[in-house]
């Protein structure tokens, strides 16, 4: 059970070819750009069509071609951070947490927004707008607006990547802390970067030209690559100090 | 200044009555047109474009021959209730709708397709159905382009003259709207009277096309 998914869709010629599932765990997308990663999100996300296979959570049928069910984006109880957070500009810090209560009591949704400003830290910054706030804070708040409806699953893209690095090793730890010990829901982030990679999942899939080339524990795929062009991906390891990867 | 008293307010009349019409009809034409793919896209665009191009003459034939009381539209219509729009004030209405519908079907669609994509698509993910995010994601970020298009549209209905003259005709104290009666003063060597109205009416849409281009800034809350 958990996420079964299983996509076979070609756009402009790119040909998204992948088979897997997961566990309430987190599971990090790892390879070149272009590889199919973050197609793989907006497929699962319903935001981008796909021509064969699959999508399950649990019993829920997300998509599948030959039962005829494709769930509109609004139905996939999916919550997804996208890479430049699409946090809506308009809208006050409260707002936006708020925008993502869609279906639940203006009540409930009130007492949830204050925990999710409690718990990612945003209580001093609630009637701001998202131009006056920092990086990390706009990334906080794109984590809880897009966890206040309680999703099924959490779909990150390259959510770190516009980050400084101290502000990033904050938000690891932020979204650890936040999956393990708050949501036990099922989280998929794509990532380009190898310690980042290594150090957050729970499992690693390494993605090449549409394909799923490996996969497994961080540990098995770091250390034992299947190809060289899984090699390649991850002898970055290299660059940094062994001690970072001891989990 | 008493004769430019009826025209002027009955071309406030006319342009404020159009341009509602055309803000509602042309952000739902600019919607579609920014946000779906379908077949014969590229056709509605250039009927709805058209009005911009062909002489106003041109436009004022084509509503003749679809709205006269024997026109294809007209007919049926006349038979049904017996009401002709020819020759009434609603007529120029429907000029004034139709010649400006293109400013705001143009503005709007640009204002709509340079809201950030990942929003629309976050704001589904969220739950919110196409309805909620046109209004509360699409509409405020586009609330600057949408409004400068209304005033262009606003702008252009009242300077509407030769569909104007052809549907709904020159009659004083019924359908002279200012450019119509602009048009009867200076063909009756009324030089004063027709001077009075240019500059008032010159005035006006001056005001507008400034307000348009003020409204046209950049956003505040741009952070990128």
């Amino acid at each position: 059970m958990g996420l079964e998914v299983r996509i076979k869709t070609k756009l402009d010629g790119f040909l998204l070819d992948v088979d897997w599932s997961m566990d309430d765990e987190l599971v990090v997308l790892f390879g070149y750009s272009g590889s199919g990663k973050s197609m793989t999100l907006k497929t699962i996300a319903g935001v981008m069509r796909q021509d064969e296979g699959y999508i399950k959570f649990n019993e829920k049928v997300l998509f599948d071609r030959n039962a005829r069910i494709n769930l509109a984006p609004q139905h996939r109880s999916v919550g997804y951070v996208f890479q430049d957070l699409a946090l809506f500009p308009h809208m006050t810090v409260e707002q936006n947490i708020l925008y993502g209560a869609k279906g639940i009591s203006k009540k409930v949704a009130g007492k949830d927004a204050a925990e999710m400003v409690e718990l990612f830290r945003l209580s001093d910054h609630e009637k701001k707008h998202p131009h006056e706030i920092s990086g990390g804070q706009r990334q906080r708040v794109a984590f809880a607006r897009a966890l206040m409806s309680r999703p099924d699953i959490l779909l990150l893209d390259e959510p770190f990547s516009s980050l400084d690095n101290p502000i990033r090793l904050e938000m690891r730890r932020c979204l650890t802390n936040v999956l393990k010990k708050r949501f036990q829901i099922p989280a998929i982030m794509v990532t380009h970067d190898v310690l980042e990679a290594y150090m957050l999942a729970d499992k690693i899939l390494i993605y090449a030209n549409g394909k799923v080339i490996q996969s497994g524990l961080p540990r098995e795929v770091f250390d034992n690559p299947a190809t060289q062009e899984v090699y390649e991906l991850v002898k970055n390891r290299a660059l940094y100090p062994e001690y970072l990867f001891a989990r | 200044m008493d004769s430019a008293f009826f025209p002027m307010m009955l071309s406030l009349k006319v342009s404020l009555i159009a341009t509602f019409f055309v803000i509602i009809i042309g952000c739902t034409c600019a919607y579609v047109l920014s946000q779906k793919s379908f077949k014969g896209k590229e056709i509605i665009d250039v009927l709805l474009t058209m009005p911009l191009v062909l002489p106003p003459t041109v436009t004022g034939y084509i509503l003749v021959v679809l709205f006269g009381s024997r026109g294809m539209i007209g007919r049926h219509l006349y038979d049904l209730t017996g009401y002709s729009i020819m020759f009434t004030w609603h007529a120029a209405v429907l000029c004034s709708f139709v010649v400006s519908l293109p400013f705001m079907v143009k503005t709007g669609r640009a204002a709509f397709e340079s809201v950030d994509r990942n929003l629309v698509l976050a704001s589904h993910t969220m739950g919110h159905s196409e309805l909620a995010t046109f209004f509360r994601i699409i509409v405020p970020l586009s609330s600057k382009g949408i409004l400068a298009g209304a005033i262009l549209s606003f702008a252009r209905a009242m300077g509407e003259f030769g569909a104007t003259l052809m549907l709904a005709g020159n009659i004083p104290g019924r359908t002279d709207t200012m450019p119509l009666a602009i048009y009867a003063h200076a063909a009756t060597g009324e030089w004063d009277k027709a001077w009075n109205m240019v500059l008032l009416f010159t005035f006006i849409s001056a005001l507008f096309i400034y307000c348009a281009i003020r409204l046209t800034g950049k956003q505040k809350w741009a952070w990128k």
